[in-house]
């Protein structure tokens, strides 16, 4: 089998988070952060790092090659079945949520008076034929989509720079300290899905966790915090807390010499991209996991039910996006990811070390 | 109920091949999941069809 690098495991994390992260940051930290809202990202990286850190204590003895065999080291074979299971309805959740959020936000942003089934299929059949292909296929890809990305993202905060108000994102003082701390919460709870890329570990090199970590931070913590700063500066917290997808709405005033305008239908086709290897990442995952709780041998037979699921399940989750708003900013949802992605590896962690395991 | 029954036959088309091309000494084992997330994914379909009030609808508003 061929194996990807911890680096490129970091590449695909990185775009995994872009989709998350202009469908709920912006909202979410400027209504709890308001102007000092964008700082979050950057105390949300403590919190990265510390996963990462507790991710590295997992792994770095070579013991175990994913989190299955992490799990069944530590809490014990019959505990690691039932976790697993948790694991797999949870992942499966966060699947159909962002496939729908996909179609929505398509839907949303161009094809006002499109069917998001259209968009759905679409999308399930390009996945069903990439993950049934290795993962490595999928990280090369990653390698070069993380390329198009920074350009896409250097060009969209040199146009928004003139729309800036610095009375939006300044001034910030030691009062702002716990609205950012509280407006850090969800992002770590995304940032967490790190913890889901290791149910992959049989494709994955031995880890070396440490090696690009602080690349891999700096890189994410920087590109949010300045995507953060310049939707909120050019909207103002208020108009960007109340409005569904600020991220395009910001777009929206960007005019480049009264020539080029509605870039939002541009950016939004490109983020295609991102959502492309969210899913995909995340099919990969499901399957895997599948595959560790039925002891199969093989995992790729299980893409055509797990997209088949991923059309039905993604339809049935929400009637609009305003119910997949609710359920993506509840403080449950937050919580059960910051449960699963941070304290679990936590414990596991903890208990390992106590029975010498790890 | 057209929409269900394409989707019916996409589910048994895709499982169909899939189980053709499975080996043969661990099929057993192999279509235990198989069948479970297939079955799941019917279901869904059959509540998604029938305009069934959605997940998180039901979670805000109860049953």
């Amino acid at each position: 089998m061929q194996k990807i690098s911890t680096r490129q495991v970091y590449i695909m994390f990185i775009l995994t988070t872009l989709s998350p992260a202009i469908a709920l940051f912006p909202s979410f930290v400027a209504r709890h952060g308001s102007a000092a809202g964008w700082i979050a990202p950057i105390a949300a990286s403590v919190g990265l790092i510390a996963v990462i850190a507790v991710l590295h204590g997992l792994f770095k003895s070579g013991r175990f090659a994913d989190l299955h065999g992490v799990f069944g080291g530590t809490f014990g074979k019959w505990s690691a079945k039932p976790l697993l299971t948790v694991y797999l309805l949870w992942t499966f959740a966060l699947f159909l949520l962002y496939v729908r959020y996909y179609a929505e936000r398509i839907v949303a942003s161009m094809f006002t008076s499109v069917n998001p089934d259209f968009f759905i299929i679409s999308m399930l059949i390009v996945v069903f034929f990439a993950s049934r292909a290795k993962l490595s296929a999928i990280a090369r890809f990653s390698e070069v989509a993380i390329l198009v990305f920074a350009v896409i993202f250097a060009v969209f905060f040199v146009s928004l720079i003139p729309t800036l108000r610095a009375i939006h994102v300044l001034p910030v003082t030691h009062y702002d300290a716990v609205p950012v701390l509280r407006s850090a919460y969800p992002i770590v709870s995304v940032w967490g899905f790190i913890t889901l890329f290791f149910f992959l570990g049989e494709h994955i090199e031995k880890p070396d966790l440490k090696s690009f970590a602080k690349k891999a931070v700096l890189i994410l913590s920087v590109a949010t915090a300045l995507m953060i700063f310049l939707v909120v500066g050019s909207l103002g917290p208020d108009t960007a807390a109340r409005m569904p997808w600020p991220f395009f709405s910001a777009a929206k005033l960007i005019d480049i010499m009264q020539s080029f305008d509605r870039l939002e239908a541009v950016l939004s086709s490109i983020w295609v991209i991102a959502d492309f290897i969210l899913i995909t990442v995340f099919v990969f995952i499901i399957t895997n996991i599948v595959k560790k709780l039925f002891n199969l041998r093989e995992s790729r037979y299980l893409t055509g039910p797990v997209a088949m699921l991923g059309y039905a399940g993604s339809l049935l989750l929400a009637a609009n996006t305003r119910e997949l708003e609710l359920f993506a900013a509840s403080s449950t949802t937050h919580a059960v990811n910051l449960v699963l992605c941070v304290g679990v590896p936590v414990l596991a962690l903890a208990i390992g070390k106590m029975r010498r395991a790890l | 109920m057209t929409k269900f029954v394409i989707f019916s036959a996409t589910l048994l088309a895709l499982g169909t091949a899939d189980i053709a091309s499975m080996r043969r000494e661990r099929l057993g084992r192999e279509l235990i999941p198989y069948i479970l997330i297939a079955i799941a994914a019917g279901v869904l379909a059959l509540m998604v069809f029938a305009d069934s009030q959605s997940l998180i609808g039901h979670m805000i508003h109860g049953v």
